[in-house]
């Protein structure tokens, strides 16, 4: 597989399929990080898309030394709080349903979209900042310094966002039972 | 949590619709990167040009007249008189009187 770095250098002269691989490669992970920002999924894909563009645009800023994948949210992160704000009206319930899992019973899919429906709420509850760094750490496994890298503030500063930030959610769980609780890092 | 967090953030689909979107909007700006990248190129064909190939080709130039002007002054007597010259053509112009005089006789 070809290196981040290596697919950066040919992207910034214009190669759509190297381009296209960094996308594909990274959509995942940016648009998880843009709808915990968001809070909607559509707005989430918009703001992972300007993302895309915009590190497409300074690509030519990015240290080929250094991994893509930080520099990237960085950029998502920035993208989808502009959003956010442009877009000041927000809805708490904005997470569509997804379909329901098969082989479960109604019981546990209604289970399962209230557990949903409430961690939404408590993410929609927790400022922008908190959210990029909660899901950075408890979802895409980054380390605090990585997240501090991304967000441009001190390490102390995103231990705190993530502490806060998990006990808010957890707090939004503790009715599901300690089998939903927050696993320790 | 962790995993039901990350369920509850990831998109449900495969990812090749959102790639496809991304790339078709940034179909403008990998075109104009990819014609920038091509007058890098020629870009620095010509500085190359200029800083080698500038200076050589002009001293090619000067050396290459030098040695057609060399030859011309070599050939030329230096301090031959005018009028040897002056007869010269004169004979020139007589011979090649006598010759179209001699042929339109003989005609």
């Amino acid at each position: 597989m070809e290196p981040d770095a290596a697919l950066a250098v040919r992207a910034a002269a214009g190669d759509r399929e190297a381009f296209g691989a960094l996308v594909e490669r990274h959509q995942a992970a940016v648009r998880r990080l843009t709808r915990a920002v968001t809070g909607d999924a559509h707005d989430a894909d918009d703001a992972a898309q300007d993302a895309f563009l915009s590190a497409l645009d300074r690509i030519d800023t990015y240290d080929a030394s250094r991994p893509f994948g930080p520099w990237l949210m960085r950029i998502a992160a920035n993208a989808s709080i502009d959003l956010v704000r442009r877009r000041a009206v927000r809805r708490a319930d904005a997470l569509d349903e997804r379909a329901p899992s098969r082989g479960r019973s109604p019981a546990s899919d209604a289970e399962a979209a209230e557990i949903r429906a409430k961690l939404n709420a408590a993410l929609a509850q927790l400022p922008e900042r908190q959210r990029v760094a909660v899901t950075l750490f408890d979802v895409e496994g980054y380390s605090h310094a990585e997240i501090a890298a991304v967000l441009a503030v001190p390490e102390g500063t995103v231990r705190s966002d993530v502490f806060h930030a998990r006990r808010t959610l957890r707090v939004a769980l503790e009715a599901f039972g300690p089998g939903k609780q927050m696993e320790e890092r | 949590m962790n995993d039901l967090l990350k369920r509850l953030l990831s998109p449900d689909d495969d990812g090749r619709a959102f790639t496809d979107a991304v790339l078709l909007r940034a179909a403008g700006a990998l075109h104009r990167r990819r014609a920038a990248a091509g007058d890098t190129t020629r870009g620095l064909a010509w500085t190359w040009l200029e800083a080698w190939a500038h200076p050589w080709l002009i001293a090619a130039i000067i050396i290459l007249a030098l040695a057609l002007a060399l030859p011309v002054g070599r050939g030329a007597p230096s301090s031959a008189p005018a009028t040897p010259t002056l007869a010269a053509d004169l004979m020139g112009t007589s011979a090649g009187t006598s010759y179209v005089l001699a042929e339109t006789l003989g005609n």
